[in-house]
């Protein structure tokens, strides 16, 4: 069953908090991630990396390099899956 | 007596190698060009390979900063140094020949050294990617010129260019086997050049798109350029397939898709 959006929401800040070591409270959904402490490029890519674990997807080359919010990566996120699963 | 350290002594054998294979600007045969054969095209891509080969000079003064620990490495970097120049010097000495001169101040532009990367396995992937693209570009570019001197100096520079790409690759695996913990930073600078949807010289990322009076300049972007235009469509996914293959053997990953560096990357960070 494909996940709502506040599910992959959640979940998506969930594992951005424990990769930057933030609080999940002070990441809002259009927050861009590349403004905070410690978000360097090889931990975005670790970050994409466990999402695509967590949804068994692989996210487009564009899409990567474009991700800036949590709503960016839901957005992704549900189209891909949507796509896979038609 | 003999030494301990005998077998880490690497450049040594790359010395002994590259000294019987070395050319020189003399054996190109300058004052034979064939200047009805130079198209007006050929003067602004030696104009980009010219400051590209330049960066050299700050490379070496980066890595040599880097790489203060590594005696053997810092010796390498010395030799390939020389041949680069001697790149930058031989296609000069072309423009000359047909009677086009590059203004040193844009070369003087160049000198700052580089900035050290993530780590030094990163500066040597960085290197050992430099050294496959304009080894391919070259190559390509020697097939396409039709002046046959200016065709020589890059069938010979991409020779050179091939065994550089050889000599970083050890590098790196000797590098990553003491420092197996730089092993992410090296993950991610090959991710950057084979997902990027433009075909990106390290020499254009991190020299010629920073230094003002590269501006209005013809730069290694340009000689990138030329090469796209003139090679089949697959081009750059063929040379990014190639990266990938080299890269993933040296670090003993599957490189081959772009999910799997980042997988990679995760299982490190876990």
């Amino acid at each position: 069953m494909t996940p709502s959006a506040s599910e992959v929401r959640s979940t998506v800040t969930g594992i951005v908090a424990r990769e930057l070591g933030t609080p999940a409270e002070t990441i809002t959904p259009d927050l861009d991630l590349r403004t905070l402490q410690g978000a360097d490029s090889m931990k975005v890519l670790v970050m994409i990396s466990r999402i695509e674990r967590t949804y068994d997807i692989e996210i487009e080359d564009e899409d990567v390099f474009s991700l800036a919010s949590v709503n960016d990566v839901v957005r992704v996120v549900l189209a891909t899956l949507a796509a896979t699963t038609v | 007596m003999p030494s301990s350290t005998a077998e880490r002594s690497h450049s040594f054998d790359v010395f002994e190698h590259y000294e019987r294979l070395q050319w020189k600007v003399c054996d190109l045969g300058l004052d034979t060009v064939r200047r009805e054969l130079v198209q007006p095209a050929y003067i602004a891509l030696v104009r980009g390979v010219v400051v590209g080969e330049a960066t050299s000079l700050p490379g070496l003064h980066g890595f040599l900063s880097e790489f203060s620990d590594d005696y053997d490495c810092s010796a390498f970097v010395a030799i390939w140094a020389y041949q680069e120049l001697q790149h930058h010097y031989a296609f000069r000495a072309w423009l000359r020949a047909v009677g086009v001169h590059i203004d040193q101040d844009r070369i003087e532009a160049l000198r700052e050294p580089y900035e050290a990367g993530i780590t030094p396995s990163a500066t040597l992937t960085t290197n050992v990617i430099s050294e496959i693209i304009v080894n391919t570009a070259y190559r390509a570019l020697a097939e396409w010129v039709e002046e046959p001197v200016l065709a020589d100096l890059f069938l010979r520079a991409s020779r050179d260019e091939a065994g550089h790409a050889r000599e970083f690759l050890f590098y790196l695996k000797r590098r990553l086997a003491d420092h197996p913990h730089e092993l992410k930073s090296v993950l991610e600078r090959i991710h950057f050049y084979v997902t990027n949807p433009r075909l990106n010289h390290p020499v254009g990322v991190y020299k010629h798109q920073r230094v003002e009076e590269m501006r209005d300049h013809e730069t290694v972007d340009d000689v990138i350029d030329v090469f796209l235009r003139i090679s089949p469509p697959d081009a750059q996914e063929k040379l990014q397939a190639r990266l990938r293959r080299m890269l993933g053997t040296a670090v003993g990953r599957d490189l081959s898709r772009n999910s799997a560096i980042r997988h990679a990357m995760a299982e490190l960070s876990s």
